[in-house]
């Protein structure tokens, strides 16, 4: 067994893309010892701006010598009459290289063919890996690559260093024309510019020295305590952003953790802006005391080990500083421009070339959110003046500078409180772009009208996304309107009008209005299969249909909890429903009238009068749980029905005059199908439940 | 206290002891110094070369009258490139700075991901900018396209913001208070100029007659491509950009009209890059040790 470490040393890669391209390296050359038959018994990942690979626990140093059988061709053509081998025998053994005496009957793929075994000698572990890892370092994907010097090779940045060492010796490879060797890098002008790696197991330590931490888990550990260290020191906290610590750690090879002063003149910024300035010009966090007020502290991630004099922290403080400045101006002159005369600039952003500017938006958003205003229990005068003024801020100084485009709608709902808008208008502004649950009705109104005045409009000039194209961000346009479906029209009032969703996209979008309902079917799956539904069971709510996504997610909910209590119940039903199903499908769609229902008593056998009575047992009640939304009793009710439901398939065959000869076998089969269609109809106002794959049977 | 002109004299002492040439800014108005010719064209194509020198960059949208501390309508850029670029030159770059006396384990230095794109160009780089102590006061771009022409070998180019670096030396926040020598400061020499060129660009330029230049300097280029001349050529194209950036500014643009507009600056920038590759006889191609 030996251990090995890859180290590949290159000059700094993007921050977003040395943890994939670690990763991508790691599976490949896996996969390749694997395919091998080498698999390793543990793995550490090395992944730091300047350098990607890993280490491999307990690899077998060689292949196993074994034996294998070389198949030639059928023994039709290998052999002539006589049974002697053939012209074509003697050449398969002369290109083989062996003797025509050693060739044996051998199975092929397709029969008798002539062949013959032989020993193959197993490979070593170096000369697989000497092969496997410069392919594999040419198969990553590169999401944007770059030549160097000569120009032969392409690669993310240039490989300065290769580190290939099998315990402690170097294993004879080259990376884009890098020859590896055992001498790594330390950190960049505080750590040696050689550092030789005597072994594997000495690698991790050995950097650490250099001040590399060449693992990323324990620089990502290293930021968060050091973070919330400081930040508890200060007498505050630190939001959680995993998305800037995620940055931070592939920016530097060896991170402390810094506390810088905000001039305090700062604090009466909106601590939005406060946080977003700092953020996105200079990746700090903001310390928040208590009611997230923001304090005058920021913490910096550096990549330095220590700040000995002090210059590091007043460099920071300088450029927070006019960075704060900047975005001071902004906002107070912003602040003075009352957002309605916005509207006029407006007209000079364009949305689409195809869908005229942000005031048509405007416009039109002003329009759907009167209209959806009721469905939230919103008032209408309220949601539309939101929805008109919910883009202006696109014209605010702030929003237009490129560090502060994320603070879209924010930004709008501030200048609406210090112009005096109603709260529930500036709420609604401010979140429009993604409302958190809790939210106001009228912020869910405009936001709902927002994201489906984008789908709707997108759809209409056939921009739908395909594959991975997506250049409009429709698919979270889509997410976050299913979002607002789903889970937060629950918000919606007692007697509130609720519509169905299908209806009011036709309505908005006409004729392409299809098409739409069903991508954000897709995203409603997405999202609930997210969530950890079975896609079985998120298929089945689907498949009735896409009207009211809120009363969809109470009955996949209720359908994924009793389905937990009576798994076998549900698997049987599933069985049987795919048999209705089948049956059902070949007669025509209003073939079958209460009227055709015989009396009680006409039931032939056992078996179809226990169903009918099973059901008539549990059909009101049912019913009525379904009325009030009780999902979950409803099914509860209704899963008692299973055993009747297998008993009757078992003993009862429903199609008994298929040609329709006997009008006395005709009625009774026309009952039948009417007694199962009312069994299916009542589970189907849940699920239908056909679309249950069995998990035991 | 390290003043500009003393900086410059570093920088150019530094990477002429690197084996650049030390050559002196272009006299035509533009906004990168990536658009001197000593750059533009000599990356092109297969011969070595290395060179630096201090370029007055113009970009008319960012004026500010004079008033704002850290942005103006002309800046001082130090460019340093080299053909093909060497394998230690992020060693070279850290050299340098410590040159200019940046003790560098006193402070934080990160190459954060940043890409170029000069569209006016057909020209695009990988690199980083380089953060200290989180001001930007580099940019360092691997070429790897120039007029629409892939290249090889790879130049590298090391793009100084003089003035950045001059304040951040001088631990000072404001360009106006830059000491250009002991006597006088950037905001003696400079900031009459920046009030009179802001002016200029977003007031007073006639547009009518900066889009009648643009046409012409445009068919000019066009003329002397003909001819072969692709100096002059590159030239014009070089003040039809300039006038391209004196109309934005003025706000004479549309949205739909300025890709149009990068699109004819760019065939021009293109032609002159595609007749200095097929030039009859290769250029003069001083031989630069690199050092």
């Amino acid at each position: 067994m030996a251990d090995f470490l890859l180290e590949i040393g290159t000059e700094e890669i993007p921050s977003g893309m040395v943890r994939g391209l670690a990763e991508d390296l790691l599976d490949r050359v896996t996969g390749g010892l694997k395919a091998a038959g080498l698999a390793p018994s543990g793995k550490a990942l090395i992944a730091a701006p300047r350098r990607i690979g890993f280490v491999l626990d307990g690899l077998p140093t060689r292949q196993e010598d074994r034996r294998e059988t070389v198949v030639g061709p059928a023994l039709s053509i290998a052999r002539d009459a006589a049974g002697a081998w053939t012209k074509a025998a003697e050449g398969f053994a002369r290109k083989q290289n062996v003797d025509l005496t050693a060739c044996i009957e051998v199975q092929g793929p397709k029969g008798m063919c002539i062949g013959f075994e032989r020993d193959v000698k197993g490979r070593t572990l170096a000369h697989i890996l000497a092969e496997a890892v410069p392919a594999a370092v040419d198969a990553i994907y590169l999401p944007k690559a770059m030549k160097w010097g000569a120009g032969e090779y392409l690669f993310v940045r240039p490989v300065r260093w290769v580190v290939a060492l099998l315990d402690g010796e170097v294993v004879p490879l080259a990376v884009k024309g890098v020859t590896a060797g055992r001498a790594s890098r330390g950190r960049r002008i505080f750590g040696s510019e050689h550092v030789e790696i005597p072994a594997v197991k000495d690698y991790f330590p050995l950097l650490e020295r250099e001040f590399v931490v060449a693992d990323p888990e324990k620089r990502s550990r290293g930021i968060r305590a050091e973070l919330a260290e400081q930040a508890a020191a200060l007498g505050g906290r630190v939001p959680s952003d995993p998305e800037l610590v995620e940055k931070l750690v592939y920016l530097c090879e060896g991170p402390r953790v810094l506390t810088g002063g905000i001039d305090p003149e700062f604090l009466s910024l909106p601590s939005e802006i406060l946080v977003a300035c700092l953020r996105e010009h200079q990746s700090f966090f903001v310390v928040l005391g208590g009611q997230g007020c923001a304090l005058p502290y920021f913490l910096a991630v550096m990549d330095a080990p220590a700040d000995p004099k002090g210059l590091v922290r007043r460099g920071l403080e300088n450029v927070s500083r006019s960075r704060l400045s900047d975005a001071r101006f902004f906002y107070e002159h912003d602040k003075a421009v009352p957002l309605e005369r916005r509207l006029e600039e407006l007209k000079g952003i364009v949305y689409h070339p195809k869908l005229g500017t942000y005031f048509d938006k405007a416009v039109r958003l002003e329009a759907h959110a009167r209209e959806l205003a009721p469905y939230f229990g919103a008032a209408p005068a309220k949601a539309a003046r939101a929805a008109k003024l919910c883009k202006c801020d696109l014209a605010s100084l702030l929003v237009q500078e490129k560090e502060f485009t994320g603070l879209q709608g924010v930004a709008g709902g501030l200048y609406a409180e210090a112009q005096g808008e109603d709260p529930d208008v500036a709420e609604a502004i401010k979140v429009h772009y993604d409302p958190k649950p809790g939210a106001g009705p009228v912020a869910m109104t405009v936001s709902l009208a927002d994201k489906l005045d984008t789908l709707v409009e997108f759809f209409r000039i056939g921009q739908a996304p395909t594959g991975s194209k997506d250049p409009f961000a429709l698919r979270r346009a889509a997410s976050g309107a299913v979002a607002i479906l789903s889970d937060r029209f629950q918000a919606v009032r007692p007697g509130a009008r609720r519509e169905d969703l299908a209806d009011l996209i036709g309505r908005w979008a006409g004729q392409g209005s299809e098409p739409l309902i069903q991508f954000l079917g897709e995203r409603a799956r997405h999202k609930w299969e997210g969530e950890g539904f079975a896609y079985d069971e998120v298929n089945a709510v689907l498949a009735t249909g896409l009207h009211d996504l809120a009363d969809s997610h109470a009955r996949l909910q209720a359908l994924h909890g009793v389905r937990n209590e009576a798994a076998e119940d549900f698997d049987h039903l599933s069985v049987a429903f795919k048999r209705v199903r089948n049956i059902l499908k070949g007669l025509p769609e209003h073939g079958l009238y209460p009227s055709k229902f015989l009396p009680e008593g006409h039931q032939e056998g056992d078996a179809e009068r226990a169903l009918y009575q099973a059901y008539s047992a549990v059909a009101e009640e049912a019913s009525r749980a379904l009325d009030a939304g009780d999902y979950e009793s409803a099914l509860r009710r209704l899963s008692t029905l299973r055993p009747s439901v297998d008993r009757f398939f078992d003993d009862v065959l429903v199609m008994c005059d298929p040609e329709g000869k006997d009008p006395g076998k005709t009625a009774l089969q026309n009952n039948r199908l009417a007694l199962l269609q009312r069994v299916v109809g009542l589970f189907n106002r849940v699920a239908d439940l056909s679309e249950i794959v069995p998990r035991e049977i | 206290m390290l003043t500009m002109q003393a900086l410059i004299e570093k920088m150019k002492h530094f990477w002429a002891g690197e084996g650049c040439l030390i050559a002196e800014p272009y006299d035509l108005e533009k906004g990168a110094g990536t658009m001197n010719p000593e750059t533009f064209l000599r990356v092109l194509g297969p011969d070595p070369y290395a060179s630096a020198y201090v370029e007055p960059c113009r970009r008319p949208r960012d004026g500010r009258y004079g008033e704002n501390p850290q942005r103006v309508e002309k800046h001082h850029q130090f460019q340093v490139i080299i053909k093909p670029s060497p394998d230690d030159i992020q060693e070279r770059y850290l050299a340098s700075l410590q040159s200019f006396g940046i003790t560098l384990k006193e402070h934080d230095l990160k190459f954060e991901e940043d890409n170029w794109e000069a569209p006016t160009l057909g020209a695009w780089g990988v690199g980083w900018q380089v953060m200290l102590d989180g001001t930007e006061i580099t940019q360092f771009t691997y070429f790897q396209q120039a007029g629409g022409l892939d290249l090889r070998p790879i130049t590298v180019e090391i793009t100084y913001g003089i003035e950045r670096l001059c304040m951040f030396l001088n631990g000072i926040g404001n360009i106006y208070e830059i000491p250009w020598n002991e006597r006088f400061t950037y905001g003696d020499m400079r900031r009459e100029a920046e009030r009179q060129f802001s002016a200029y660009d977003f007031e007073a330029a006639r547009t009518d007659l900066a889009s009648r230049w643009f046409d012409e300097y445009e068919s000019e280029s066009k003329r002397l491509l003909d001819l072969g001349l692709y100096l002059p050529a590159y030239d014009f194209c070089l003040k039809a950009s300039h006038t391209f950036n004196i109309l934005d500014a003025r706000g004479a643009i549309s949205v739909a009209a300025r890709a149009d507009y990068i699109k004819r600056v760019r065939r021009l920038a293109c032609g002159a890059a595609e007749a200095y590759v097929k030039r009859s006889e290769p250029a003069q191609a001083e031989e630069v040790s690199r050092g």
